[in-house]
């Protein structure tokens, strides 16, 4: 295996660095220039499918203008994930105009400057890189390297410190047995001790030098006085990365380069362990990111496209992770589940969150096994969807539960905000994922994301069903403008608002009156503990005047008037109380349950 | 816009390529070469997987105060060998009062730096088989490329483990016509279940009654770990729960009662494209095209359902309507309109629930586009 140093440049050398301020807070008003870049084709290969989108210049304004998905074809023999891109692109083409592939039967990605656009691609699919983390101090450089791999898909299976009791010779066999992807070293304030960073990286070389093949990927993001001497120990037996020092002092940290070689390595990583995958990254501007990382950075921007900071979550429910990003007080927190998924992990996820747990969002009593064969089967065929309405349950029921536990592990990282508090006021919630974004009726995606998050206040929830956060994020890099028009002109789209009072409910929760933009009004009593849904016409917008009962409080008040903007599930009143309690009388959940999903769907 | 479903090949003769590879942490060798003709019990590759690494500080057992001081003299033998207990790696001095580095245990001298030896103990040796008759297609270091003829029965679920013997029905053991296989203690059968498996309690009948493998049409996930502790390969045609045979399956099955069988029952790993798989091997043929997997769904093809509630049962594509279709829960989903072979029942499916058996090129039955 050959040695090698990259640097974390842009294929095309366009790429800027990123930055906690990579956008404007607010669309300039010369938004209606066109950016520099043409047509924008973006790409975003997940564990069972890829989706390709087409950007272009509408009236002014870069919209999403054509989208397209085929099954990612990386598992099946004879296959390559650039069978499946090609499959979606013919598909986008045809829905286009536009020829995206060559007509002969090599069927070359037309994409990319010499064709007239950019494409980016990101990727979600695939197994974890198995990582080893190795620094000086646990709370220290340890804390700031598993930060920086955050941002990205791995699974970190083993820790070296400096406080580690194990031997050298038990560290080494630590590594060989753990077989690692990656290595992270960390650690060493630049231009501060170098002693103990030698004795690290050492351990790393005899373990490289004593695995029979596949020669781990080793990022050195250390002391940087000692990065010639990482080039002279390890080039030789890894693929060798240097970015800058995470934690060039004690008091700082610098996650930018980190996180962005992560990107690019995780790219390489893929190409060289997945068929097709460099023919991908060929094409792309900017190689193939994590999905992850593009998530990162549209949530940073919402979080501060209003005129004050506000906190944003988002929720990536997939087949084999679950993704929750926050923006919470101004710091961005990645958390990313590769136990917990619908299809490929559905097994480990079923296992992480308990079959009793599921159970309890189910109106029948399932058998014994029902529950543990139903997410066997799903893991084996992860592409397919259920037709019985009995699976469908136990489909629901599962990601509310993942997203759950999700949250739960998100939240420990949430600074300032104790584990156990109700959710702090998010806007926007953002779903992600083909359970929330084709369910029966986008009512059924805000029920699942209001059961799992149980938000309080006024909640404004967002769908991505196009695959907008990805590839945005991802092109955020090259074109900060197409990535703000996109955005502002509906790039997500508007789920539901859902207005969740606080208290104990009981009789009527509130009394609610909704002036249309036309000057119609709908006025509604909503009793206690229930769901009920009122029509605000996507691209509309009204005002509602609020009148909550005994013991209920919106945002602190009993009485309050506000304006909503129109969204594909309406205006939702959650009167059923936080935290939602689930009955265990399997006859009540049985009355219940149907109630809800019936609720969520019938629009007055 | 066309649709390309997972292809799952049951056909009842085609080619077979196949590859076969050392364990990732293994260092060996390949044992045959290209071109040459194999039996089930050929050893294709073979070598060791060491276990743990042990440091020994020769500065201080060759008795010197530093590592400068080590010549290359002092080394008595090659790097990289496995070493028995007792070998002498590096001597200091002559006669009995020579400072020596010995193997504590058998051993890799793996690495020999600043000081210090670094062994890889109690190397295990490992052998990777042919387990079917066929025609060695390329060998390189760590990698041969098997090729032979066939019937071929991708499963849903395998244990891990791999076995060849005589395809035996679990109802008439007594019948059956014996390939040689057999003796006192071993039956020589792979024997194929009538139903799910619902109890452990026929793990117990495979060990009593010496099968060598067990293929059944789904079990209870809850009976997983006991499957994967078994000895011999277990192989789920369809799934797991009760769910009964495919008729594809089972038909071909029957077809081949009687005739040696590979079962190659991999356990399919969340990241891993290997599927455990049924081989039935006639021996390599020039006749015999490999399964085409890169086909699109079209009216004509046949498909096999992988979903309740039609869940394994094979049916011919009438259309493919471009508008979705709502199924049974409510959802609304793309569907193919397609016709049961065994009620002729017309029904919708949706797409994502289908995939294709994996026709040869040169069938003439194979769909026109």
């Amino acid at each position: 295996m050959s040695a090698r140093t990259k640097t974390p440049q842009a294929k095309s050398g366009r790429q800027k660095p990123p930055s906690s301020a990579r956008l404007p807070r607010r669309a300039p008003e010369s938004q209606l220039i066109a950016p520099a870049v043409g047509r924008v084709v973006t790409a975003d290969i997940g564990s069972v499918h890829t989706r390709v989108a087409l950007y272009d210049l509408v009236e002014g304004q870069f919209r999403l203008v054509g989208r397209a998905q085929a099954l990612t074809t990386a598992a099946p023999r004879g296959y390559d994930v650039s069978e499946g891109l090609r499959r979606a692109l013919t598909e986008l083409g045809a829905f286009s105009g536009l020829n995206f592939l060559s007509a002969d039967q090599e069927q070359r990605l037309l994409l990319g400057e010499e064709y007239g656009n950019t494409f980016v691609a990101t990727a979600s699919g695939g197994k974890p890189i198995r990582t080893i983390l190795v620094g000086l101090m646990p709370n220290v450089s340890l804390e700031s390297g598993k930060r920086a791999l955050e941002s990205t898909y791995v699974e970190l299976v083993d820790a070296l410190d400096l406080l580690d009791v194990r031997t050298i010779e038990q560290q080494v066999n630590a590594i060989l047995r753990a077989a690692p992807d990656l290595i992270l070293i960390v650690g060493g304030v630049d231009s501060g001790a170098n002693a103990p960073v030698r004795a690290l990286i050492d351990t790393v070389r005899l373990a490289a030098q004593l695995m029979p093949s596949n020669k781990p990927i080793v990022l050195y993001a250390g002391n940087a006085a000692l990065a010639t001497y990482v080039r002279e120990q390890l080039e030789d037996h890894v693929v060798l990365y240097v970015t800058e020092n995470v934690r060039p002092s004690l008091e700082r940290e610098s996650f930018d380069p980190i996180r962005l070689e992560l990107a690019l390595l995780y790219g390489d990583y893929r190409a060289r362990t997945t068929p097709g995958f460099k023919t991908v990254q060929d094409a792309s501007a900017l190689g193939v990111l994590p999905s992850v990382e593009s998530y990162g950075n549209i949530v940073r921007y919402l979080a501060n496209a209003g005129n004050r900071q506000q906190n944003v979550l988002m929720v990536d429910v997939g087949s084999s992770t679950v993704t929750i990003c926050a923006m919470v007080r101004g710091a961005l927190n990645v958390t990313i589940r590769s136990d917990l998924g619908l299809g490929h992990s559905a097994v480990s996820a079923a296992e992480a969150v308990g079959v009793r747990n599921l159970a309890r969002w189910l109106s029948f009593e399932p058998t014994p096994d029902e529950i543990m064969d139903y997410v066997w089967n799903k893991t084996l065929r992860p592409a397919t969807i259920p037709e019985l309405t009995r699976e469908l349950e136990i489909e629901y029921a599962l990601a509310r539960e993942l997203i759950r536990a999700a949250l739960r592990t998100s939240r420990q990282g949430w600074a300032g905000v104790p584990i156990n508090a109700p959710l702090p006021p998010m806007q926007p919630i953002i779903g992600v994922g083909s359970v929330l974004a084709q369910p029966i009726n986008p009512g059924i995606g805000a029920l699942l994301l209001l059961d799992a998050l149980q938000p309080q206040g006024i909640a404004d929830l967002r769908l991505d069903p196009y695959g907008v956060m990805a590839s945005m994020g991802s092109l955020i890099h090259l074109e900060p403008l197409t990535v703000v028009q996109v955005l502002e002109t509906g790039g997500l789209l508007n789920l539901a608002t859902a207005i969740c009072p606080v208290g104990k409910p009981s009789g009527t929760a509130l009394e609610a009156k909704v002036v249309y933009a036309d000057g119609r009004s709908r006025e509604v009593r909503v009793p206690a503990h229930t769901l009920r849904v009122v029509s605000v016409p996507a691209g509309q917008k009204a005002q509602v005047s609020l009148k909550l009962g005994r013991g209920l409080r919106l945002n602190g008040k009993r009485r309050l008037t506000f304006e909503v903007e129109g969204s594909a599930a309406g205006l939702i009143f959650d009167t059923r109380g936080r935290p939602l309690v689930l009955p265990r009388d399997l006859s009540r959940r049985a009355e219940l349950l149907p109630k809800w999903y019936a609720a969520v769907q019938e629009i007055d | 816009m066309p649709y390309y479903p997972e292809t799952t090949v049951v056909l009842g003769s085609t080619r077979i390529i196949r590859e076969y590879k050392l364990p990732p942490n293994a260092i060996g060798h390949v044992e045959v070469n290209q071109g040459s003709t194999v039996t089930p019990d050929t050893v294709l590759l073979a070598g060791t997987v060491p276990s743990e690494v042990i440091f020994l500080d020769a500065v201080k057992l060759l008795g010197l105060r530093s590592a400068d001081q080590i010549t290359e003299e002092m080394l008595q033998v090659p790097l990289g060998e496995v070493y028995e207990a007792g070998v002498p790696l590096l001597i200091n001095g002559k006669g009995r009062r020579a400072k020596k580095v010995v193997t504590p245990k058998r051993a890799r001298f793996a690495l020999f730096e600043a000081g210090r030896v670094l062994l890889q103990t109690d190397p295990q040796p490992v052998a990777v088989y042919a387990l079917m008759e066929g025609r060695v297609n390329s060998a390189s270091d760590t990698r041969v490329v098997l090729e032979t003829g066939g019937a071929l029965i991708q499963a849903a679920w395998g244990n891990g483990k791999a076995s060849y013997g005589a395809l035996a029905f679990a109802q008439e053991q007594g019948a059956l016509e014996r390939l040689g296989f057999e003796d006192e203690e071993d039956s020589g059968q792979v024997m194929v279940l009538p139903e799910s498996i619902q109890s452990a309690a026929v793990f117990a009948e495979a060990t009593e009654k010496r099968w060598r493998g067990i293929i059944a049409p789904s079990m209870r996930s809850a009976l997983r770990e006991q499957a994967r502790r078994l000895s011999i390969p277990v192989i789920l045609t369809e799934g797991f729960g009760i769910l009964p045979y495919s008729e594809i399956v089972f038909n071909l099955l029957e077809s081949n009662r009687g005739r040696f069988t590979t079962l190659d029952a991999v356990e399919p790993s969340v990241w891993r494209s290997e599927r455990p798989e049924i081989i039935i091997p006639t021996g390599p043929s020039s006749r015999l095209r490999t399964p085409e997997v890169n086909l699109p769904v079209v009216a004509g093809a046949t498909i096999r359902v992988t979903r309740l509630p039609h869940m394994g049962r094979v049916a011919k594509v009438l259309n493919l309507p471009e508008s979705p279709i709502t199924v049974e829960n409510g959802l609304r989903v793309a569907a193919a309109q397609v016709q049961f072979s065994d009620n002729l029942e017309i029904a919708f499916v949706p797409l994502a629930n289908v995939e294709l058996i994996g026709r040869p090129l040169d069938a003439p039955s194979r769909p026109q586009a």
